[in-house]
């Protein structure tokens, strides 16, 4: 009953908010009209929108099987990626400014003024990030289904409703809101399981209690390499995810953007370094008959964690921070990926159509892509599920490289743009299907990307170069 | 006190990171 009462004052606080913050314009709907002036709502919303209930319930467990390796890279690469996404965000936050740029395609779209690049990449995002959303809402559906008893069926019907209402009321400013909330709970939860599992075993005694094989840096089940890889490309989303960079769009001022570039990484730091390493600390708490059933199913382990070590009542409260974490990730997906359809490809199609028309589109469109996600995950088709792995990557890849060479090397033109994007996309397609896998598919798409980016913007320099003291600074 | 050198590193690496992105970020303010 407590758990019901709980997600009843969570979805009251969440459709009051998005009420409170409902939208009449496009430009509100999808960049929040460049006010929102509080650095930490900021900061903490993209951690919550980075984070999914797979990182929750995934990375938590996934310590077990990987070892130490996957706590030490996961949680560095993670700060430092993050780090070096606040460092870069004032200058993209001018960028998208100058350029006058609602989304990311639109942003690269002005700098390279290729047309044709922002229809390639509006087209990626919106194949790869409907895919991607696929698992985080069986994720929050199976969340669902722990905290209050319903069935598989019923948590995808109340994650759609509860998501599409808010997304659909409160646009950006709603979802950037509500992710802060969500942020929040998340590191609660975070922290108090960290803190609870250290306690049970006498804090620091914890490691004494741990086998040297599961805390060297060899790695127990899989080879350190692959691990390195994985935690490479999961992390590397924090630098050009585009439902992440649109935060920083949203920022009234550059001094906004730098003081959010504080809360961003030290919010990221607190919840890696807890969840990350639950699955190595379990060996210092659990017997070998409880590891050896978690090893086979590692995602049950933080759930098992909660309810275990946590006083009653508590275990609830992380149920609902792994929930928030899927909704705060699905929301911020739809947003972009709902734009991209109807802000770029549509007005590249009928550059005529009226601005409430956009604003109507964004809205309906962005719950038939909730539904559709919804709907696949009543029962995941085959197909999609290799392309899931691999979504994330794509995406960060296609973005990284014309964004970052687009800031910092003026020679860059529309020509290396497309070139990019056809690179990174095809090379990570087929390494993930035919090559080594030891080298992550993220690493040669970045490879390929870059080099095909610079190959084509030298060999066909004086295209699409913007005036280089337009960002200076 | 028995941490592991590896994760003694993580903490401490990510101390030093996180210390010089808030120097760096608070040092350029001058809007």
């Amino acid at each position: 009953m407590i758990n019901q009462i709980l997600l009843l004052a969570y979805v009251t606080v969440i459709l009051l908010l998005s009420w409170r913050l409902r939208q009449g314009t496009f430009s509100g709907f999808a960049l929040s009209d460049r006010n929102i002036a509080t650095p930490a709502i900021i900061g903490v919303a993209y951690t919550a929108a980075y984070f999914s209930a797979a990182s929750f319930l995934g990375g938590g467990g996934y310590g077990l099987i990987a070892g130490m390796p996957w706590v030490v890279f996961c949680a560095f690469f993670h700060v430092a990626f993050a780090c070096l996404a606040w460092l870069m965000a004032g200058r993209i936050w001018a960028a998208a400014k100058e350029y006058d740029a609602k989304t990311v395609p639109q942003l690269l779209e002005r700098r390279y003024g290729s047309p044709l690049g922002k229809l390639i990449l509006a087209a990626i995002m919106l194949v790869l990030y409907t895919v991607y959303l696929v698992p985080i809402f069986k994720g929050c559906a199976t969340l669902l289904q722990g905290l209050i008893g319903v069935t598989y069926l019923q948590g995808l019907i109340l994650t759609v409703l509860i998501v599409a209402m808010y997304y659909a009321i409160g646009g950006l400013p709603g979802i950037i809101w509500i992710g802060f909330l969500q942020g929040v709970l998340m590191l609660g939860g975070a922290v108090l399981l960290y803190g609870s599992v250290l306690s049970t075993a006498g804090a620091i005694e914890i490691w004494s209690r741990i086998p040297a094989y599961v805390t060297s840096m060899h790695g127990i089940d899989l080879p350190w390499q692959r691990t390195l890889g994985m935690a490479f490309s999961i992390s590397l989303g924090l630098l050009a995810l585009p439902d992440l960079l649109i935060m920083v769009f949203s920022a009234r001022d550059r001094r906004v953007v730098r003081f959010a570039g504080i809360y961003g990484p030290v919010s990221i730091a607190v919840y890696s370094i807890c969840i990350f390493s639950l699955g190595v600390l379990a060996y210092g708490v659990l017997s070998g008959e409880q590891l050896g059933a978690f090893i086979k199913n590692p995602d049950s382990l933080v759930p098992f964690l909660a309810r275990t070590y946590l006083p009653p009542g508590f275990d609830a409260l992380v149920l609902l921070a792994a929930i928030s974490a899927a909704m705060s990730t699905i929301s911020a997906i739809v947003l972009v990926t709902t734009t991209s359809l109807t802000s770029d490809i549509l007005h590249y199609l009928r550059p005529d159509i009226s601005d409430p028309t956009v604003l109507r589109l964004t809205r309906l469109v962005g719950v038939a892509i909730i539904i559709t996600a919804a709907v696949s995950a009543i029962s995941v088709p085959s197909q999609i599920v290799p392309l899931v792995s691999i979504s994330m990557g794509v995406i960060a890849c296609c973005v990284f490289v014309p964004l970052v060479f687009g800031l910092y090397w003026w020679r860059g033109n529309s020509a290396g743009f497309v070139a990019s994007l056809l690179a990174s996309f095809i090379s990570i397609v087929i390494w993930n299907f035919y090559g080594n896998t030891l080298i992550h598919p993220v690493f040669v798409g970045l490879i390929c990307g870059g080099m095909a980016y610079i190959t084509g913007s030298l060999f066909t320099s004086g295209l699409g170069t913007p005036n280089p003291d337009t960002l200076e600074g | 006190m028995s941490v592991p050198i590896p994760y003694m590193a993580l903490l401490i690496s990510i101390a030093l990171i996180l210390s010089v992105t808030i120097i760096l970020l608070t040092r350029r303010y001058h809007d």
